[in-house]
């Protein structure tokens, strides 16, 4: 085949000859070798508009247009994800509660449930976060209810997303009556007040914490399902889907090769959220006594029971378990943000 | 519908002092990830009045963004430095204000989406008679009858029907016209025309061309008209600017560059383009390579990778544009007196991947083994630096160091062995399988 | 659906005689929906409307028109990509309209499609190398992974590809090396007809004609036929055999290229080929330009009679009664002689018009 084509190695890389090594943390502002001369800040309120919207073959973006090789995609997130402080500092911070409660449970010389002489101290060496009326370390219960609370988020989130993602990208590819059922089912468990669902089932469940997290994976999957399915319904258009179709390739073969790499980010920024909406629904059942219940320790659990204590004046016992509800939140949060920033590829790669 | 402006083959002539645009030195530098994109290194024109100068250049080649320029269009991250003088007043560094009262009534922009300029909620005959409006104390009838009129010369059909629709209920190629009525109605001493026609069908192209052809003529505006299509500029333009990443690289009356390009990109260019009006199966004859990076150029002239006449000089120091056929035609090129009576791209360019570059000028030097024939341009490998290869998915923090040299500084190695650096194997062996084609893909 | 019959395919019968792909009276229509919940339909666009041609094997036929005329959905609609509303596709002598899932599935292998956008036709996700070996996966014949592996950097090379930057992505690539990507890639399959639509008119002009020259080798080598889908008409000209021009779903004129470009009979090719800007000045300062009146009607209602004639300059030269007829008769795809008269059903050149008169536009 192609005699005359041969496999040419000549002429080499003009786009490349010459490039400096990648620094990702250069910043790129400097005019060294510019000549000197009026440098002016273009005005132009709308211009930005016309420079990057709507006009493909308009002043030539950095990336195409210039024939700027883009580097491989995930360097590319890795780097914007670094641009976005909260989101790095955040994800520091969770490694750390994370570290906190699986790591630091089992080298803690106390455990949750054993009861000490300390009867309700406040924070001391001895016992960093106290102790409760009973002398059991406050420490070690939020190491134990961090990791039992973390493990349902994980496990809701996991779950939730893989089968929200394939629902929707289902539903989303195969359209038609489909399409209309399958988002119909998903519009009824939308309507499903989860709380009050999770408390139901939660009381019979609760001290199982695989069955909550199954409940509340089974409660919260939708949002993966619709959005999923938005993004499929425009992936599905594209060329390269039809290009294997052309080939003869399977739906199977299309939607799991092709699509759901495509809709990647948006699922993983999908997950971020459901492990905070986890973490908080679990938090509130809980703390309405349906969810994780004794012996189990949960973050929402302890909090139900420092509230009294808390207007007892021991405030320990609440703001602890507390404090690091907001943090897996709050940080997990602001790494789907920076996860959404990072994948998102209109980003424009210019900084002022 | 030749053209009644003028198409000496000297194409000058008409008072040079009477430039109503000069553009001097003008460069425009974006910010990126990458490094500053020179998206415009230098370039200069005068623009007559009356005539229409045509800039034609691939995409990436810095022909927008030059306009864009010029129009105060950039966005703010962008430096722009130069001059560029609309009638003996200085453009770049005016305010916001003053630059409005510029666009649109002294120089008019038309873009490749109409639709930029249009406002979709109101009516076409409203935009029109506010434009009319802007520039002449009438009333609103005659504003309205002006509008009209207008649309009638831009070849809108059953104009007062038309004259009290929305801008949605327009075909594409009648938005295009009517934003050239837009134009006219404000009377410009210049039009800046990107790629208008480029989104239309060629049916359609030709109604558009055949408006704005109306549009200059009634306004006696000169003319800036952009576009990558030679064919457009042939049937346009009176003076031609050629542009290739980032610069002027030939500039001249039409029918000097067409019939004696003086610069081996122009007359690439012309020998890669199929004709219409050719009957003999000839190849095509391609440029090898594609269009440099503008980010971290390296030395010399931008175009020596993919030049069959590239010798030493070509690497290291960029040509300057000078005359090469009277005054008016200029070229950048350290060899265009090699294309006197060699305009034909196949006799420098080979079409054939195996065959010995005809015009090969140095023998054995760069210019022989350089990548010719359609395949030449694969071997413009798609990741540039070494550093930036796929290595990055597997190690992403890396700094990935690479050997490639920093184009900034000019005193750096001789680059004339740029093609080696690269670590790809295979590429210093790069001459045996184009001489041997049975290393080719055997099946 | 049909079963089966053996997986052997259907000889062809009597070999060199019969067209590659036949084509016979292909409609293809969407349907227009209300919006709203119920989205009931309320009408047919007509994109593909009653066409008919032929490809022989090894031969390429160019088929050109303006956006929205059903060039891109004929392509599509041959492929059995989108379900024909009616009329026959025969490829190989099999009946593609009527096969069934697995049949079809087969003959993918036959016929192949090289799309317009190469930064759209190709999966941002997934490295060259196994772009290139998914159809030879799909239809099991990747062979052990040496032997896919050879494969796949045969098929690189022979679109003119550094076989090592296969474990590349495509966005890594040029435009023009991602279009060879596609190329290869429909190749994999050793395809007897490959449909090109739009292939090179994303690329710029000195990248365009590499591609150009490589799909003619490539027909060369491998005796490949083309379905080339163009608007671009001097791209048509440099590769097609045989040229077919559309106009409203319609194909109003076919002939032999030279022929048609030379001596076009239909007033829309005339005006098509016309407005075609040729790059040399004193050629286009000399040329005389049919300028078409108005936009392309809505193919949902499509003019009575003959679909041009509400932009036809020839039209407003005829007489009220030769006007009628345009009106009212729908011109049939035949050979025309002088006036416009019918001569035969199977001219090599054919025009659908009934004032048919040769004209020189170029």
């Amino acid at each position: 085949m192609a005699e005359n084509l041969p496999p040419r190695d000549v002429n080499d890389e003009p786009v490349g000859a010459g490039r400096p090594p990648v620094d990702p943390n250069a910043e790129f502002l400097g005019d060294q070798g510019q000549q000197p001369g009026l440098t002016i800040d273009a005005v132009t309120p709308g211009g930005e508009d016309i420079v990057t919207g709507g006009r493909p073959e308009g002043p030539e973006g950095p990336d195409h247009e210039f024939t700027v090789q883009a580097r491989s995609q995930w360097r590319q997130v890795l780097r914007r994800f670094r641009q976005h402080k909260l989101a790095v500092i955040s994800l520091f911070v969770l490694l750390l509660v994370i570290l906190f409660a699986f790591v630091g449970a089992p080298i803690w010389h106390y455990e949750p449930n054993k009861f000490t002489d300390d009867f309700s101290v406040p924070p001391s060496a001895k016992h960093p976060f106290g102790t409760d009326s009973n002398g059991a370390d406050h420490m070690a219960q939020v190491m134990a209810g961090t990791q039992l609370s973390l493990k349902i988020a994980f496990f809701v989130s996991i779950v939730g997303t893989l089968f929200g993602s394939i629902y929707g990208a289902v539903s989303g590819y195969y359209r038609g009556i489909t399409d209309t059922l399958m988002m119909r089912l998903v519009d009824l468990v939308l309507t499903i007040p989860a709380l009050a669902v999770g408390a139901l089932l939660g009381k019979r469940f609760g001290n199982n914490w695989l069955l909550l997290a199954m409940v509340l994976a089974g409660l919260l999957w939708t949002g993966s399902a619709r959005v999923v399915r938005g993004q499929v319904l425009s992936v599905r258009e594209k060329e390269y889907v039809e290009a294997a179709r052309a080939l003869g390739a399977s739906d199977k073969r299309i939607i799991f090769r092709h699509i759901i790499p495509n809709v990647a980010g948006p699922i993983i920024v999908l997950f971020t959220l459901l492990v905070a909406a986890a973490v908080l629904t679990e938090t509130a059942l809980s703390y309405l006594g349906f969810g994780v219940q004794f012996p189990d320790i949960s973050l929402g659990s302890l909090i139900t029971s420092g509230e009294t204590a808390a207007s007892g004046g021991r405030g320990w016992l609440f703001y602890f378990p507390g404090l690091f509800i907001i943090l897996i939140a709050l940080t997990v949060n602001f790494i789907g943000d920076g996860l959404r920033d990072a994948l998102d590829p209109t980003q424009t790669k210019a900084r002022a | 519908m030749s053209t009644e402006y003028g198409h000496a083959a000297t194409g000058g002539g008409r008072n040079p002092g009477g430039a109503v645009l000069s553009v001097r030195d003008l460069t425009v530098t974006f910010p990126s990830d990458d490094g500053p994109v020179k998206a415009v290194r230098g370039v200069s024109y005068d623009l007559r009045s009356g005539e229409v100068l045509g800039i034609v250049g691939e995409s990436g080649s810095g022909k927008s963004v030059t306009s864009m320029a010029v129009m105060g269009l950039l966005p703010k991250t962008a430096r722009i430095t130069g001059s560029v003088e609309f009638r003996g007043q200085e453009l770049l560094g005016l305010s916001e204000k003053e630059m409005t009262s510029v666009r649109g009534k002294k120089i008019a922009m038309i873009f490749q989406d109409p639709m930029t300029s249009l406002n979709p909620v109101y009516k076409i005959g409203w935009q029109l008679s506010e434009a009319v409006l802007a520039h002449h104390d009438v009333s609103k009838e005659v504003a309205r009858k002006r509008a009209l009129e207008l649309l009638e010369i831009v070849g809108i059909p059953s104009p007062d029907k038309r004259i009290d629709q929305y801008p949605h209920e327009f075909s594409g190629g009648m938005r295009q016209r009517v934003v050239i009525a837009i134009a006219m109605a404000n009377d410009p001493d210049v039009i800046i025309a990107d790629e208008p026609t480029t989104a239309l069908d060629v049916t359609v192209q030709a109604q558009v061309l055949e408006a704005l052809r109306a549009a200059q003529h009634e306004t006696g505006a000169a003319m800036v008209l952009i576009t990558h299509d030679l064919g457009v500029v042939a049937g346009q333009a009176d003076r031609v600017l050629v542009m290739y990443a980032g610069k002027p690289v030939e500039i001249g009356p039409i029918d000097g560059i067409y019939y004696q390009p003086r610069m081996p990109y122009t007359v690439g260019l012309l020998g890669s383009l199929p004709r219409l009006d050719q009957r003999t199966q000839e190849k095509l004859t391609p440029i090898p390579g594609t269009p440099p990076s503008v980010v971290n150029l390296p030395p010399g002239c931008p175009f020596a990778p993919r030049c069959p006449l590239r010798t030493e000089i070509c690497l290291e120091r960029e040509p300057a544009l000078l005359p090469v056929l009277g005054a008016e035609h200029e070229a950048a090129c350290h060899h265009s007196d090699q294309l006197v009576n060699h305009e034909r791209a196949m006799e420098i360019f080979s079409t054939d991947p195996n065959a010995v570059p005809g015009a090969g000028p140095q023998d054995g030097g760069p210019g022989a083994e350089q990548g010719v024939g359609e395949s030449g341009e694969q071997s413009a490998g798609p990741s540039p630096a070494p550093s930036a290869e796929q290595g990055t998915v597997q190690d992403p923090a890396s700094p990935a160091p690479g050997p490639g040299p920093q184009p900034e500084q000019g005193s750096g190695p001789a680059p004339g062995t740029g093609p080696n650096r690269d670590q790809n194997p295979g590429t210093d062996a790069g001459r045996d399988p184009g001489q041997d084609p049975q290393s080719g893909a055997a099946q | 659906m049909t079963p089966d019959p053996a997986p052997a395919p259907p000889p062809p019968p009597s070999p060199g005689a019969a067209p590659l792909l036949s084509v016979r009276n292909l409609v293809k229509e969407f349907p227009i929906r209300s919006s709203g919940l119920i989205r009931k339909q309320v009408g047919v666009v007509q994109a593909v409307s009653d066409i008919s041609f032929d490809i022989t094997a090894g031969e390429t036929l160019g088929l050109v028109g303006e956006s929205g005329c059903g060039k891109s959905t004929t392509s599509r609609a041959v492929l059995q990509l989108q379900p024909a509303t009616s009329g026959r596709v025969t490829f190989n002598g099999v009946e593609l309209t009527t096969a069934g899932k697995s049949t079809l599935r087969r003959l993918r292998r036959d016929m192949q499609l090289v799309f317009q956008d190469p930064f759209a036709s190709l999966d941002p996700r997934i490295t060259v190398n196994e772009i290139i070996a998914e159809p030879l996966r799909i239809h099991g014949l990747y062979g052990d992974k040496g032997g896919g592996q050879k494969k796949v950097r045969d098929l690189m090379a022979t679109v003119g590809l550094k076989p090592e930057h296969g474990n590349r992505y495509p966005h890594e690539f040029s435009g023009g090396q991602r279009q060879r990507i596609g190329i290869a890639r429909a190749l994999a399959l050793r395809p007897k007809l490959l449909v090109l639509d739009e292939p090179v008119s994303a690329l710029d002009v000195s990248i365009q004609a590499g591609v150009i020259n490589l799909l003619e080798e490539l027909q060369d080598e491998l005796g490949l036929a083309y379905l080339f889908v163009a608007h671009d008409l001097s791209v048509v000209r440099h590769i097609a055999d045989r040229v077919a021009v559309m106009y409203l779903g319609k194909i109003v004129e076919i002939g032999p290229r030279d022929d048609l470009f030379d001596r076009p009979q239909h007033p829309y090719t005339q005006a098509l080929i016309s407005a075609i800007p040729i790059p040399d000045p004193r050629r286009e300062r000399s040329r005389e330009r049919i300028l078409l009146q108005g936009d392309v009607p809505s193919p949902a209602n499509p003019p009575s009679g003959c679909r041009f004639r509400t932009r036809c300059p020839k039209f407003l030269t005829l007489t009220a009664d030769q006007q009628q007829r345009c009106i009212n008769e729908e011109p049939l795809l035949i050979g025309r002689g002088p006036g416009g008269m019918a001569t035969s059903e199977d001219a090599a050149h054919k025009a659908a018009c009934h004032y048919a008169e040769t004209l020189d536009v170029l």
